[in-house]
């Protein structure tokens, strides 16, 4: 593993140092290194502060925007996202790497820059049923396929509410309902977990995103 | 952290998705890296458009095969082989480039094994060449036999009179191969002489582990009796190790005395790293009713308006080159410098133009341009980018309701925009790899590259590269024995190392004759090896699939020492200057596979025609074939008889999920020869107009919300 650092190390510097000019950013090889070296920057281990450690109460209340706090399930690290837009009754929220999520009070409908992102979804089911709390309601998904063309993906889910549940996110406490959303379709199942408020509000949520994304956790912070 | 992190998983995994079943287990690769047991051929074939790299062999024979199922049925093999002491002990190894296909003639069904034919090494010289007919069947979801008949070279172990004799005579003998310069079809051949049987078994032992045993209808009859290779029996034993669907390691017993190994790689063109790309996130749209005070003021100039456009496009890698604004419709011309897709750019545009205008605009007017020609006029609705932003299926919907139409004729941009006499350059490492020869697996160059760009307007530019070689020079590398002017064959003459020489440094510009017409001309020192003024024309409507293409150049061969001077070359007494250019017939057929035909007069002075097949994915691979017919007779045109051979394009955003433009080309055994050789301009028109047309954006408009 040393060497192999090293080795990229050393690649990445005579490359990135070498190709320099506006001229040479859309040169393959040096496309190709600066994805590799990019990679080869997390190796060698450069650390940042999780928010969820470092996040107070007063820094959220004074940020100018709404934030959320997201980590997807198989890392380590969580970011903060910020909303920008809104629109129609679906707000935008934006991380410091340039992903962006779209909810619809909490639940999930697009995500932008992971890299398998659900393009868009049919939620028109799943959102009342959500609010209602039980019944059965259908998705659909978009996503990019290999081509370029938009692949369609729907899921038959079984909505259950759990418990209610009294939940503290950055000393700030949320009387909520937990719902479990169980789906099923042609290409494999999730089970989602939503903790709702009296007004629909969703504080808490474990959603699956694509297969390649896996599972996310969000809060409202 | 986390896109670096995420980027470093992607690349270390790219090439290790998707784990294997018995229910999707597809047979293995031979050591000739096509579908089958060993070494003899199987009836199965690959998933469609995979493609497989396989290296494998033996002590004495080295194979490095290139696969790829070009449709469902039919697949290709490349292979470019090391034969050690071919001609006896002691003797110098040999490289030999060879081609096979095979045609799967019935699917497998519950009862009725999958059956095919094929051809093996039906073009080279012939070393490997043989047929066969085969059969192969699922017996257990674990257990597959394949039985055959071979010809040629599968028919040198038990063989006995071709069955084929009772239907004509001609069949039961083999006529002697006449090589020649090799690299010709030898129809005369296929499927005569001796046959024999062949045949074999594929275990799955477990999930990952596959056992293989063969009879080898390949006696190696010429390796054996010159002495260089044991053989004591038919059999072939193979073990192959497969825990993930994209590579497979195998070893074998060969024949009782070698002992073989071969590593295959697996891609899959129609998968991508990671599918959305892991770029920035789009600009979210703006919706008007809660924007009206923000740059969207009624009141903001047009070149304040221009300026905010500039600098948010500047940010998704895409130049501003004209704003127009009137009444309800804005027209804005760019060039998108950061997405393989265009419509991926038009979708970034648009998104930016609902936070840039003001509210009464309601129509986005977008040209793409490249080279400074307007590709298209795209119209988009700005009321349906606020009411289809995130919804589902956006894409198809969006594209219904937005029209593709001619673009405008008049080129360059608004001067507003476009700043003239723009300078920009870069310096960087270069490595050119030359593979494949007859004499040598692969040669490199390396050293530094410069490159300036000077544009005057954005149609008409300045643009050179010049090269300082730290590597040896390639002056060992074979010069042709060809009969020609030799326009390719001395390419190793030019250029030596610890000099700096001008690879290419031309004018070009760029221009809209007509409807549906774009014409280029270049000027200046146009390739490595040719300078002079080459001029073209494109005829291609916005929403064809057809185009209609002219060239004409005038080229002098330029100095070995890639300076300003011409060579004198003291056979001709002189200077080799030639007037060369093509007509050409593009076509991009609906089922994903493109078409070209050349026809005119190439570099040494030959008539002829070049005929391109490409299969084309809307990611951006294509991996495709050509050939060139010249009237150069095949013995002057030496070793391969005429110019053909296989490329593939692969997107660097395919392999690293990042937004780019960039592509690796790969050409596999062009040997640079004389005849049919066509001049290298940069920037010919129907690559940099196509990717703007409507079948294009169509193609990929799954991108334009990402």
């Amino acid at each position: 593993m040393r060497i192999l650092v090293k080795i990229t190390a050393l690649l990445t510097a005579l490359l990135l140092v070498a190709a320099c000019g506006p001229l040479m950013q859309n040169q393959s090889m040096s496309s190709a290194v600066q994805g590799i070296g990019a990679a080869a920057s997390d190796l060698w281990g450069e650390t940042s502060v999780d928010p969820r450690v470092s996040l107070t109460k007063d820094a959220i209340d004074a940020a100018p925007n709404d934030l959320l706090l997201f980590a997807r399930v198989d890392e380590e690290m969580a970011s903060t996202f910020a909303r920008v837009a809104s629109n129609g009754g679906l707000n935008t929220w934006v991380s410091d790497a340039a992903e962006s999520l779209t909810l619809q009070s909490g639940l999930v409908v697009a995500t932008r820059g992971l890299g398998n992102d659900l393009m868009g979804m049919d939620y028109s089911e799943v959102a009342p049923a959500l609010v209602r709390g039980s019944g059965s309601a259908a998705r659909i998904h978009d996503y990019l396929g290999g081509e370029d063309q938009i692949v369609r993906r729907s899921y038959l889910c079984e909505i259950t509410t759990l418990r209610s549940e009294v939940i503290e996110i950055i000393q700030s406490r949320h009387d909520t309902r937990v719902v479990r959303e169980a789906c099923i379709g042609s290409e494999g199942s999730f089970t989602n977990l939503y903790w709702i408020d009296t007004a629909g509000e969703i504080w808490q949520s474990r959603q699956w995103i694509s297969a390649g994304i896996g599972a996310v956790d969000i809060q409202r912070l | 952290m986390k896109r670096p992190l995420r980027l470093s998983i992607a690349v270390l995994t790219a090439f290790c998705a998707g784990q294997v079943s018995a229910d999707d287990w597809r047979g293995g690769y031979t050591l000739y890296g096509t579908s089958g047991i060993i070494e003899m051929p199987s009836a199965f074939a690959r998933p469609d458009a995979e493609v497989g790299v396989t290296l494998g062999g033996f002590e004495n024979q080295q194979r490095l095969s290139f696969s790829f199922q070009v449709t469902p049925r039919l697949s290709g093999t490349f292979r470019y082989s090391r034969l050690a002491e071919l001609f006896g002990p002691g003797t110098a190894d040999s490289f030999d480039r060879s081609f096979d296909l095979q045609y799967q003639v019935l699917t497998e069904g519950d009862f009725r094994p999958a059956v095919a034919v094929g051809l093996r090494d039906f073009l080279g010289t012939g070393f490997y060449s043989g047929e066969y007919v085969v059969a192969s069947k699922t017996l257990t979801p674990r257990l597959r036999a394949t039985a055959g008949l071979g010809w040629g070279r599968l028919a040198t172990e038990g063989g006995f009179e071709n069955p084929l004799g009772f239907l004509y005579d001609e069949f039961k003998v083999r006529p002697a191969r006449d090589v020649g310069f090799g690299g010709r079809p030898s129809f005369d051949e296929y499927f005569r002489g001796d046959a024999a049987l062949f045949g074999g078994v594929e275990w799955q032992i477990s999930d990952s582990l596959i056992a293989s045993a063969e009879y080898s209808s390949d006696g190696y009859v010429r390796e054996t009796g010159r002495g260089v290779l044991d053989r004591e029996t038919p059999f072939n034993f193979g073990l192959s190790y497969a825990p993930q669907s994209d590579y497979v390691l195998s070893a074998y017993a060969l024949g009782g005395h070698e002992f073989g190994l071969s590593a295959t790689l697996i891609l899959d063109p129609k998968e991508r790293v990671a599918r959305s790309g892991f770029e920035a996130a789009p600009v979210p749209v703006t919706v008007r009713s809660n924007n009206v005070a923000r740059i969207g003021d009624r009141s903001a100039s047009l070149s304040e308006m221009q300026r905010v456009t500039d600098a948010a496009l500047l940010e998704e890698g895409i130049a501003l080159q004209g704003l127009q604004v009137s009444g309800r419709t804005a027209r804005v011309r760019f060039s998108n410098e950061r997405y393989r897709a265009e419509a991926q750019a038009l979708g970034r545009v648009a998104r930016v133009l609902t936070t840039t205008m003001p509210p009464t605009v309601e129509v986005f007017v977008l040209e793409p341009t490249h080279a400074g020609l307007p590709l298209s006029t795209v119209t988009i609705r700005r009321s349906d980018m606020e009411a289809l932003e995130n919804q589902p299926n956006a894409a198809a919907i969006s594209f219904a309701r937005s029209t593709v139409s001619e673009p405008s004729a008049a080129v360059g941009g608004n001067t507003a925009n476009v700043p003239t006499g723009v300078f920009a350059w870069g310096i960087a490492p270069y490595l050119a790899l030359q593979v494949f020869d007859g004499s040598n697996p692969a040669r490199e160059e390396y050293g530094l590259q410069g490159d300036i760009r000077y544009a005057l307007q954005p149609n008409l530019y300045l643009e050179g590269t010049a090269r300082y070689r730290v590597s040896d020079d390639r002056a060992d590398a074979r010069v042709s024995a060809s009969a020609l002017q030799p326009v390719r064959s001395n390419v190793a003459q030019y250029g030596r190392a610890g000099e700096i020489g001008i690879e290419d440094l031309a004018l070009h510009w760029y221009e809209r004759p007509g409807r549906s017409l774009y014409s280029r001309v270049s000027l200046g020192y146009l390739e490595k090896m040719f300078a002079g003024a080459s001029g073209e024309l494109l005829w291609k409507p916005v929403d064809s699939r057809l185009a209609l293409g002219a060239e004409l150049n005038y080229v002098v061969q330029r100095d070995y020492d890639l300076g300003f001077g011409a060579q004198d070359f003291p056979g001709i007494d002189g200077i080799y200057d030639v007037v060369t250019g093509h007509g050409s017939v593009y076509y991009d057929f609906e089922n994903s596979f493109h078409g070209r035909v050349d026809i005119g007069r190439y570099l040494a002075g030959d008539w002829g025609a070049t005929f391109a097949l490409d299969r084309e994915f809307s990611n951006g691979w294509r991996v495709g074939a050509y050939a060139t017919l010249t009237d150069v007779p095949f013995d002057d045109f030496g070793e391969g008889s005429f110019d053909k051979g296989i490329r593939l394009t692969i997107p660097i955003d395919w392999a690293l999920g990042n937004a780019s433009r960039a592509a690796t080309d790969v050409r596999l055994s062009s040997l640079s020869r004389d005849g049919g050789a066509r001049l290298n301009v940069d920037g010919r028109l129907y690559e940099t107009v196509r990717g703007g047309h409507a079948v294009a954006l169509q193609e990929s408009w799954g991108r334009f919300w990402r």
